[in-house]
């Protein structure tokens, strides 16, 4: 019998723990968080969470955990992994042996450099979130820095609970190379009409507290006062107790095709690991996104089970902001071209092709789930490979599962 | 009890292999026909987050959840794996001179 130890309890590493316990894995599973909650769903954190103040709903219940016997050690840090003696040291000095281990310790908020950086928050966790959503109220004026989905998100929610909301970004456009220029668009103009400025091309100086809030001062323009400064300008992968334990690192945890480091026994999924892309000739990528991180859990333990599992999911990933909701399938910055295929309600995908005219990605947002059968249909084709007819693609009234299905 | 069918649509009205949504008072459904021109009839919510599943996309005789790809077997109403756990309620479903009934 052999154990299982899992460090981190988020998204990857909890349905890690629920798939092995599904399939018969008959060794002990360890599951370590080290957050002081029951393990729970990130993506409504930026949303439900901070709207409603609904908590978000748990991956698995504390009953779930131990019914299915699964160790869970909450609030507990790791210190260190020492791959010789294949155990952990805790923080508190605890000695926890493993045969296996997996790492999902997830990235943390990239921060600001400037001088006054000390003054913003940022979001990542639970705690980080309710205590934000604690100081928002009515009338008060939030700077957020940094025009990514993040940024955009807290950006919509600050605005539906009544906060007045400016957005700053260094870029000349919101939402950079993770969108076509169009779709940027389509959610800066939304963005507008409910009250955001957003305001481009802007570089920070420094950003000074006042009596009461700060003032960020911004190079050429004139500066600006708020009353909360949140930054939200991407992750860094957690890869500390890694790279002490002499893994190798490559923009994250390096991982083969089967979700194994450099230590056959370690195994790492979601935002901390870097892998090969099999869709896009194994160049390397590490991503934060919320079904990836699922899609290599799942693939990590069939490995760990004995089978032999690449890990070839298309990327894919959503956001919500007011009633739009946008969907990504794989990254668009990979397209040589764009085919647009206006629907008849109006909405339109952006298709990308590459030079041998094969889909690489696609993208659209719309109200609501309006454009998830189609984004959904396009992740399936980018998966087959197939050459695309482009005068196919953006005609709107062809069905495109009769592409998928040709 | 007497059972109450209540008209849907015209059976054109649905695509082959896909879905549409249905209201009906306070309540809503989600009604497929397969690829084999079979007509199923589920609850509309998904039941991990409430979502209208007729957003989503129909694979033979698969519905997927648009929001976190959670599936159900529509035929029978079984989820198919996380993040889904709880199983859809299905309903009857008769198709009579080109129009669709459900049986609530």
């Amino acid at each position: 019998m052999e154990s299982l130890t899992i460090i981190g309890a988020s998204e990857a590493d909890t349905r890690t723990a629920l798939h092995l316990q599904e399939r018969g894995w008959d060794g002990e599973i360890v599951l370590i968080g080290q957050e002081p909650h029951t393990p729970y769903e990130h993506p409504p954190l930026s949303k439900a969470v901070l709207t409603e103040g609904n908590s978000p709903p748990l991956l698995s219940s504390a009953e779930q955990l131990q019914e299915l016997q699964i160790r869970f050690l909450q609030g507990s840090q790791v210190a260190e992994i020492d791959r010789q003696s294949h155990r952990l040291r805790l923080q508190n000095n605890e000695f926890l042996p493993y045969d296996k281990l997996l790492l999902a310790t997830g990235a943390s908020a990239r921060r600001l450099t400037c001088t006054g950086s000390e003054h913003t928050l940022v979001l990542r966790n639970l705690d980080e979130t309710l205590a934000f959503r604690s100081l928002l109220a009515t009338g008060k004026h939030l700077i957020l820095i940094g025009a990514g989905f993040i940024g955009l998100e807290l950006a919509a929610s600050a605005r539906k609970v009544g906060c007045q909301v400016t957005v700053l970004e260094i870029a000349p456009r919101i939402l950079g190379r993770a969108v076509p220029a169009e779709v940027a668009e389509v959610v800066a103009s939304e963005h507008k009409q409910q009250g955001v400025e957003i305001r481009c091309d802007v570089k920070l100086d420094q950003i000074q507290a006042l009596k009461s809030g700060y003032t960020i001062e911004l190079k050429n323009v004139e500066s600006i006062s708020g009353d909360l400064v949140v930054a939200g300008i991407s992750a860094v992968p957690e890869v500390a107790l890694a790279e002490a334990a002499g893994l190798d690192i490559e923009n994250g945890v390096s991982v083969n095709a089967f979700q194994q480091t450099s230590d056959p026994d370690i195994y790492a999924v979601g935002d901390c690991c870097s892998f090969p892309h099999p869709l896009y000739e194994q160049q390397r990528m590490s991503l934060e996104m919320w079904r990836c991180a699922r899609d290599q859990a799942e693939c990590a333990v069939q490995n760990l089970l004995g089978e032999t599992k690449e890990f070839s999911a298309v990327p894919w990933f959503w956001s919500d902001q007011f009633e739009l909701s946008l969907q990504v399938a794989w990254l668009p910055s990979f397209a040589k071209r764009v085919i647009p295929r206006t629907r008849l309600d109006g909405v339109t995908i952006y298709f990308g092709l590459n030079d041998q005219e094969k889909l690489v990605s696609a993208a659209g947002v719309g109200a609501g789930n309006s454009v998830t059968k189609d984004i959904r249909l396009a992740e399936m084709l980018i998966a087959t490979q197939k050459t695309m007819n482009p005068a196919e693609l953006s005609d709107p009234n062809l069905n495109l599962k009769k592409l998928l299905k040709s | 009890m007497m059972t109450e069918w209540v008209l849907v649509c015209a059976a054109d009205d649905i695509e082959e292999e896909d879905v549409i949504r249905f209201d009906h008072g306070d309540r809503t459904f989600a009604v497929y026909r397969s690829p084999d021109d079979e007509y199923y009839a589920t609850d509309g919510l998904c039941t991990h987050e409430k979502i209208h599943l007729a957003d989503g996309l129909v694979m033979d005789n698969v519905i997927e959840c648009p929001k976190h790809n959670g599936r159900f077997d529509y035929t029978d109403g079984s989820a198919l794996g996380a993040p889904v756990c709880v199983n859809l309620q299905t309903y009857p479903v008769k198709v009579e001179d080109g129009l669709v009934f459900i049986s609530l």
